[in-house]
């Protein structure tokens, strides 16, 4: 069964898809946690993985997507996967990455560290040797690149999604049930940016999944704000693609920070704009579930609430809003199933549409409540 | 909050003391997979109670109204039940797996059906949070009910009463309902109670007065909560068209009016019965029908006083029968009545024989069974227990004699009564509405007049008799029914079935033959008709004289009585053999059963498909020669039939030419005495055969009918004819040869 598995980690993401034919997607990965400290709670990202990928009987992913190199969605992954580029990534029981997707920024951004370095050069490893890479838009970013190493766009047209494309290889008919939309970056914004305005160019996907016959829709946001968000909302619109903005799952843009909503935080509530407003509002389909990858929500008048980082209580207020009117749920990565041990928990995809599952372990319990001495 | 919540006092955690209580409160604030929110502990009455909400794990678009977070009330008893989940959701949605509760009580979700002594060795708080969380997500997903598990299995907190029904409660017309008594048949058990038509009553006052209500109608959904009060069943009732009170009032002033019985059904206590049709909820298909039993606290006659009818007359006059007419008549005041649900198991019948059995296109029909021996009485007893025929006829002239006891069904009690009798009542005794009778006579002799007519009316005759000569006679026996034949060979390591086609086209005569010719070519069949140390040449190869176990016996009666359903579930002729090994392996032998008939002068001649083959096959392998041998088959020259069995191929020192055959005699003797041999003496040599070369037919050569004339003359001396069967290039023929 198609599943989806979030995982405590504060303030940062990692999604991991289950298809229905078992190969796992993964989006981002963030080992936050501080194996120093006992009083961390944060979950142990590599061993909660592992077992995730043992249950569905996989040594590799299939995809490992990092929407954007922030440390909060990268954080320790050249200690994890097995990379290509270099021999000092392949150690025994590292976990290969059959498809890298990343955002044209993550080829071309420049003074990088650490984990953000390595990715790059990973990611440019691949995208030269023409394998393992699908690029997310802004070729034109690429141009210069390519051209460095004596390539030009057209030899690595097949390494690059363009926004409102579905990507490659995975169909709603196939063995995957799933589709991949790609709603950002774009490729039409051309004017060049810093490094504070990186989350625009993160990648924003839509999931369309297929299950019993039944749709279900999730929509994965990263880091992005509600001004991309508006221009997410008015490019579907133009070019009739609305439904690709339905959503049944909304993983939170940026941990539930007022900012993926409107301009001001307000007192209680994030007011939206149109945009967001319609996007939130009345794309969102009955029984709907959000998840906020974030610490959890702060009480009113606590020091946390003053924080100017998210989560944002008012935003959650607004999330809160929007699920209630549709019967759904509004679930914080940090306090489930409670704030004192958080742990991973999964969608599964239905027939019946999303549901929230609480026990990841499998159990024996149905077979056994069948008597099985006849007489 | 339910007041029978309610009514429970709040206690601390730390006071619990039901050790499954306690440990599942420890479970939920370990964490607990977080599936559970503790709300409080009640107890009362030795009873403990945990609350909780549990996270439900809905989906999106639920089949049913589960909600994300549903309270619930986990009851921890006395210890001989497991525990019982309840949904406090006042709207809480019907399901399947949920059981029936006094109206007043919260929702009982059941999630777990096994019996709880088999269930408590492995119960932990997990498994028991597990359990509650598998309900909820399978009720959403519409995944409750399992075909193959019967709906609803009856619960009840309180009731001590079983009920056992009979089926003339709903023999009637839907709105007439035959009054019943119920009787408690070992005191030890008073609270099982048998119900009984009326007038079977023997003796004694009826304890028990039933009053039954037939609610069946297309729209009507099962009853979810049992009924607390009259009051409760009376409105429920109502809803479905049923208006008790009226009834109930109607029969009281009969039964006071009915002077010579009114004391004693007054005072009876009343037990009121309601058959509803079980709805799947997901489905909306009608799944069955369901009967509930109400025990009234009380007798009948208070149930008059209730409706006003009556007053309590608690006189010490001796003529008073403890109520009395009321004019004008009073308020009813339905709730006076409490009622108590009770567990109702209907009797066993043909349609819960094939039901619990898992016949799913049962055998129907009229049966008759001759021979009631060791065979003939266990496939017949199980049959009846899988709720195979609608009547059977038992036919034998036998009598139960002490050593029959050691394969018999019977008992010492029917030692020296006639075996069809008692094998007729026993299977009444298990299945009392299949219809039996007994005929207390041998097939072999002059049927009487119903004998006769009960084989004429037959739709299904089978011969267990394990004689050659019966199984013949049927075959022959005029009659549209279907004939079957089963036996045991003699060492009873095998069992045999031999079933006609539906139309009778392959007879019980042709597959005896095609039996044999198993047990000719077969190599596992070399010894099935073979003791290893006698021979049996007495003819009557099925009788059973070995010293048989009766565990085999049953073993091999089991494979038949199987084998014998399937073979009349289906239209075509088969003979099947299953032979048992030494440590109990089974094989079965299933030979192809086609044959072709040929009609020459008045004889009837049958050669299996099989044996044609082989034939033509032989020809085929010698061209361009000629090959030929002898012929074995069985020959009735009563009723001038010929089944071919086998064919000998050519003896070593034959001739073969493109022209001629001369069949030679080395060895042959000896091979056909040992076939006959492997009949246990059932065939015979009934003539040759030989093939005619590339382009020629199978037209007789002069040679041919000199040789004719040779085989009919050697054969007059046994009264047989003189067989000759030619296989020519697309065609073969027989030719039968007799001196008058």
């Amino acid at each position: 069964m198609t599943r989806l598995t979030f995982f405590p980690l504060g303030n940062a993401d990692t999604t991991l898809i289950r298809l229905a034919d078992n190969r796992l997607v993964l989006l981002d990965y963030a080992d936050m946690r501080n194996p120093d400290d006992q009083f961390d709670v944060r979950c142990d990202l590599p061993v909660a993985l592992r077992k995730e990928m043992s249950e569905a009987g996989q040594t590799d992913f299939a995809v490992v997507c990092f929407t954007h190199l922030d440390n909060d969605h990268i954080c320790g992954a050249s200690d994890f996967f097995w990379l290509r580029h270099s021999t000092a990534y392949q150690g025994k029981g590292r976990p290969k990455i059959d498809e890298m997707w990343v955002p044209a920024g993550a080829i071309t951004e420049t003074s990088l560290v650490g984990n953000a370095a390595t990715i790059r050069k990973e990611a440019r490893h691949r995208l030269i040797e023409g394998t393992g890479i699908k690029v997310f838009s802004r070729p034109e970013l690429l141009k210069d690149f390519l051209a460095s190493h004596g390539l030009t766009l057209e030899d690595r047209k097949h390494c690059i999604v363009d926004a409102g494309k579905l990507v490659p290889g995975f169909t709603k008919d196939g063995s995957a049930k799933a589709e991949f939309f790609v709603h950002c970056p774009f490729a039409w914004r051309t004017d060049e940016r810093g490094l504070e305005d990186r989350n625009k160019d993160s990648v924003v996907l839509h999931v369309t999944f297929l299950e019993g016959g039944v749709e279900t829709k999730a929509l994965l946001g990263s880091d992005v704000e509600y001004g991309t968000l508006c221009e997410i909302v008015k490019t579907s619109k133009k070019h009739g693609n609305e439904h690709r903005l339905e959503w049944d799952v909304l993983k939170l843009f940026h941990h539930c920070s007022y900012k993926s909503i409107g301009p001001e935080i307000g007192e209680d509530e994030t007011e939206s704009v149109d945009e967001t407003r319609w996007l939130f509002e009345e794309q969102s389909r009955d029984g709907c579930i959000i998840v906020s990858p974030s610490w959890e929500i702060p009480q009113k008048g606590t020091a946390e609430d003053d924080d100017i980082q998210p989560p944002h209580r008012q935003a959650a207020n607004h999330h809160k809003r929007v699920v209630a009117d549709r019967g759904g749920e509004f679930k914080v990565t940090m306090e489930t199933p409670d704030r004192i041990k958080p742990k991973p928990f999964r969608i599964d995809i239905t027939a019946f549409g999303a549901a929230i599952s609480y026990i990841s372990s499998s159990s024996t319990g149905t077979a056994t409540s069948t008597p099985v001495r006849g007489g | 909050m339910q007041p029978w919540i309610a009514s429970f006092p709040v206690v601390e955690y730390s006071t619990l003391g039901n050790p499954m209580a306690a440990a599942f409160v420890d479970h939920v604030r370990d964490g607990g997979d977080g599936i559970f929110e503790l709300v409080e502990a009640r107890r009362d009455r030795g009873m403990e109670l945990i609350l909780a909400n549990v996270r439900t794990e809905r989906p999106q678009r639920p089949v049913v109204a589960i909600d994300r977070v549903e309270p619930i009330a986990i009851f921890f008893g006395d210890g001989k039940h497991g525990p019982c989940v309840l949904a406090l959701r006042e709207d809480f949605p019907d399901t399947p797996h949920q059981a029936r509760l006094p109206k007043g009580m919260p929702f009982c979700i059941c999630i777990d059906d096994r019996p709880w002594p088999e269930a408590k060795s492995s119960y932990g708080p997990a498994e028991l949070g597990h359990r509650i969380l598998e309900w909820f997500r399978k009720a959403a997903r519409g995944q409750l009910h399992d075909a193959a598990q019967p709906l609803e299995p009856f619960f009840s907190l309180q009731s001590p009463y079983e009920l056992i029904m009979p089926r003339e409660v709903w023999a009637g017309d839907a709105d007439k309902v035959t009054e019943l008594i119920g009787i408690v048949q070992d005191q030890q058990r008073p609270t099982m109670v048998t119900l009984l038509p009326a007038e079977r009553r023997q003796g004694a006052n009826p304890v028990i007065s039933v009053i039954a209500y037939d609610l069946s109608a297309e729209t009507m959904s099962r009853m979810r909560q049992a009924p607390a009060t009259l009051a409760d069943l009376a409105e429920e009732t109502l809803r479905r068209g049923v208006d008790i009170v009226a009834d109930l009032k109607a029969r009281l002033k009969t039964w006071y009016a009915d002077e010579t019985r009114r004391a004693a059904v007054l005072n009876s206590h009343p037990c009121i019965l309601l058959r509803l049709p079980m709805i799947n909820p997901v489905t909306g298909h009608l799944e069955g029908l369901d009967t509930v039993g109400f025990m009234v606290d009380g007798t009948v006659g208070d149930i008059g006083v209730a409706l006003g009818l009556f007053y309590c007359d608690r006189s010490s006059d001796l003529n008073s029968i403890g109520y009395q007419l009321r004019f004008p008549a009073g308020d009813p005041d339905l709730d006076a009545v409490r009622l108590e649900g009770c567990l109702v198991h209907g009797a066993f019948d043909t349609q819960l024989a094939r039901a619990i059995s898992g016949v799913s296109s049962p055998v129907t029909g009229k049966a008759v069974m001759i021979g009631a021996g060791a065979i003939g009485s266990a496939v017949a007893e199980i049959l009846a227990r899988e709720g195979a025929f609608d009547s059977m006829a038992v036919m034998d002239d036998d009598t139960l004699l002490p050593h029959n006891l050691a394969r018999h069904t019977l008992t010492s009690k029917e030692v020296p009564r006639p075996k069809a009798t008692s094998v007729a009542q026993r299977l009444k005794s298990i299945r009392p509405d299949l219809d039996v009778s007994a005929i207390d006579e041998n097939f072999l002799t002059e049927p009487s007049p119903e004998a006769a007519a009960l084989l004429q009316a037959a739709d299904t005759i089978i011969d267990a008799s394990a004689s050659v000569a019966v199984g013949r006679g049927l075959s022959d026996l005029a009659g549209h029914a279907r004939r079957v034949s089963i036996f045991f060979n003699p060492t009873g390591t095998a069992v045999v079935l031999l079933a006609e086609d539906e139309d009778r086209r392959i007879d019980l005569r042709a597959l005896e033959a095609i039996y044999h010719r198993s047990i000719q070519i077969d190599p596992g069949l070399e010894r099935h008709l073979v003791d290893s140390e006698m021979i049996r040449y007495t003819g009557a190869c099925r009788m059973l004289t070995s010293r048989i176990p009766a565990s085999r016996v049953q073993v091999l009666s089991g494979l038949m009585a199987g084998g014998l359903s399937r073979a009349l579930a289906s239209s075509e002729a088969c003979v099947k053999i299953w032979s048992l090994g030494d440590d109990g392996e089974v094989s079965l032998t299933a030979p192809e059963v086609g044959l072709t008939v040929d009609h020459v002068g008045d004889w009837t001649i049958r050669m299996p498909d099989t044996l044609s083959a082989q034939l033509a096959a032989e020809r085929l392998k010698r061209l361009p020669n000629e090959t030929g041998g002898a012929l074995l088959g069985i020959v009735d020259p009563q009723s001038k039939r010929i089944e071919l069995v086998a064919a000998v191929p050519a003896p070593i020192d034959s001739t073969e030419a493109p022209t001629e055959f001369v069949r030679g005699t080395m060895g042959l003797r000896e091979t056909v005495e040992a076939a006959i041999a492997r009949s246990a003496g059932q065939i015979r040599y009934v003539g040759e055969w030989h093939s005619h070369p590339r382009g020629s037919s199978s037209q007789p050569s002069t040679i041919d009918i000199e040789q004719l004339a040779w085989l009919s003359t050697t054969m007059a001396g046994d009264g047989m004819p003189g067989v000759m069967f030619i296989v020519g290039e697309n065609e073969a023929r027989h030719l039968v040869g007799t001196i008058r």
